[in-house]
């Protein structure tokens, strides 16, 4: 039974210290709900765990499956069962999402998937996640809305059968119907795969669906309370404040984009020329 | 060596000690022609589409030496042609494009798509517009491996009263490896104010969100700037009429870029 065991994880984008000693232990078929007000290190702890070259681990570890997985590269984690759905996932014109997937599949195993075996599987996620069915001749999330970025990450999953799949506010883009849709395809293949999952999401709907069996707040770098699913309840009603007050910690707040407004171009007409 | 089209056509053609190739395309006559360089040296391929033709010119370099390829031709009374150019070899290799737009409705699209690894490949191509409403678009892609050189100019000439003429350009490189050197130079010169023209230009490594997002999917680094070199060969390789050749070019070209690893 491969397990994620996170010890004293410190990690630093730049020169900031983002997370400042978490400790998580995820199981197989577990479903952890990870909340927290944004800018507090929900994103950044699925990042260090996928490796995102940007984010660096100054203290602590992380196995699965009792392999170091600081050790590795990207690549070898997600080989080793790991999945990260991403908050932005990245737009690739010019590789199709039908090479891209056969590409990824067949990275992960020693004989090469049949097209046939790959159609079939293919078909069958775009039908439960209700995509247009050009899905594979697409570009990858090339001219995608947000909403078909994020189902599209979920066809990811499903073709690619994570033990540990966290899902990085998957939910966002998605509207009540597409939810429900998302929902039930995430809930579907950990029914199939056993697979453990972190889910972030800032929404008691999408949760309510997905039914966590553990739920964790993270506040400036730290898990300050865990629970079960009444925490999630709590939080839904309540916000975070109380937690604040009860636990002596302090949110971040995210910074405000102070950067300069651009108003255009001027649209008077020059002159004397 | 000399062919001449009549009606329809669907040619392949193999150039070995025969170097010089002219294609005459009758008019009200259209089709494709898979053309394969199969030895080093120097090559003069001339293309006279006459009025109302289609002709699809798909070239790959399989020579294991160096090549020089000329390729040129007037384009007649709304005549399209469509010339597309894939070498993957790892040889020196120098283009040499010249045609002429010359009456109107005249269309001409080339494509080229290069892997360059310690070769130097050299293009130097010329779209002149000498008639109105002609219409010209040079597309170049060139993946930059280890030790690549690789130096293209793409001309787009309209001439007076060559008016409503398009003349369009893109290259796109990628570099992949070290130590591998670029030069790129997009010309537009117009003398003639009613027309269309643009270009476009990209030569850099790939982005670093994009490669983080496919390793994460459990493509190692090699595969990964493979697949995203991918697109920079489609377009040319899509030119090849015959699904099972077409097929195998694009499988060479994969193993070629590292889609499959080691």
């Amino acid at each position: 039974m491969p397990e994620l065991v996170v010890k004293d994880l410190h990690v630093r984008v730049d020169d900031k210290e983002i997370l400042k000693g978490v400790d998580l232990v995820i199981k197989d078929g577990e479903r952890h709900a990870l909340m927290g007000p944004n800018g507090n290190g929900k994103s950044t702890l699925l990042a260090a765990i996928m490796g995102n070259p940007k984010f660096t681990v100054t203290q602590g570890e992380i196995t699965y499956d009792g392999k170091d997985v600081l050790a590795m590269e990207v690549d070898e984690r997600s080989r080793l069962g790991i999945f990260l759905g991403m908050q932005y996932p990245s737009e690739i014109p010019g590789v199709t999402n039908s090479d891209f997937l056969r590409t990824a599949i067949n990275a992960r195993s020693e004989k090469p998937i049949s097209l046939f075996k790959f159609i079939k599987e293919m078909d069958r996620a775009i039908k439960e996640l209700e995509m247009k069915p050009d899905l594979a001749h697409r570009f990858l999330n090339d001219g995608f809305s947000g909403g078909e970025k994020k189902r599209n990450e979920i066809v990811q999953m499903m073709l690619l059968k994570p033990t540990l799949s966290m899902l990085d506010e998957i939910d966002s883009g998605l509207d009540v119907d597409a939810l429900r849709i998302v929902a039930d395809a995430i809930q579907k293949c950990q029914e199939e795969t056993n697979m453990g999952m972190i889910i972030v999401s800032h929404y008691a709907r999408f949760l309510d669906y997905l039914k966590p069996t553990h739920a964790h707040v993270l506040i400036d770098g730290k898990i300050v309370i865990s629970g079960g699913v009444e925490l999630v309840d709590k939080i839904d009603k309540e916000g975070y404040d109380w937690i604040e007050k009860e636990y002596h910690v302090k949110a971040n707040k995210e910074e405000e984009n102070t950067r300069p407004i651009s108003l255009g171009s001027c649209g008077a007409k020059r002159r004397g020329f | 060596m000399e062919r001449i089209y009549e009606d329809e056509f669907q040619d392949v053609l193999e150039l070995k000690e025969e170097k010089e190739l002219k294609i005459l395309v009758s008019p009200h006559t259209y089709g494709n022609t898979r053309l394969i360089l199969k030895e080093e040296g120097e090559y003069r391929i001339e293309l006279a589409p006459m009025h109302s033709t289609s002709i699809h010119l798909f070239i790959q370099n399989k020579a294991q030496g160096k090549v020089r390829l000329h390729l040129l031709g007037d384009i007649q009374e709304n005549a399209d042609v469509k010339l597309g150019l894939l070498d993957l070899e790892d040889t020196d290799f120098e283009l040499y494009e010249s045609f002429d737009l010359k009456a109107p409705g005249a269309r001409i699209e080339l494509y080229t798509a290069q892997l360059c690894q310690d070769q130097k490949k050299k293009g130097d191509i010329l779209v002149r517009h000498s008639s109105p409403y002609t219409y010209g678009y040079m597309h170049n892609f060139a993946v930059l491996k280890d030790g690549a050189n690789y130096e293209m100019v793409a001309n787009g000439t309209i001439d007076k009263g060559a008016r409503e003429a398009a003349s369009h350009q893109e290259t796109r490189v990628l570099t992949v490896g070290k130590e591998h050197a670029t030069k790129v130079i997009p010309l537009l010169m117009i003398d003639e104010n009613d027309v269309k023209a643009s270009h476009a230009l990209t030569i850099g490594e790939p982005d670093e969100n994009q490669l983080y997002y496919l390793e994460s999917r459990g493509l190692s680094k090699e595969m990964a700037l493979g697949l995203l070199s991918v697109g920079y060969f489609m377009p040319t390789i899509e030119m090849i009429q015959e699904e099972e050749i077409r097929e195998k070019t694009r499988e060479e070209m994969e193993r070629k870029v590292g889609v499959y690893g080691h």
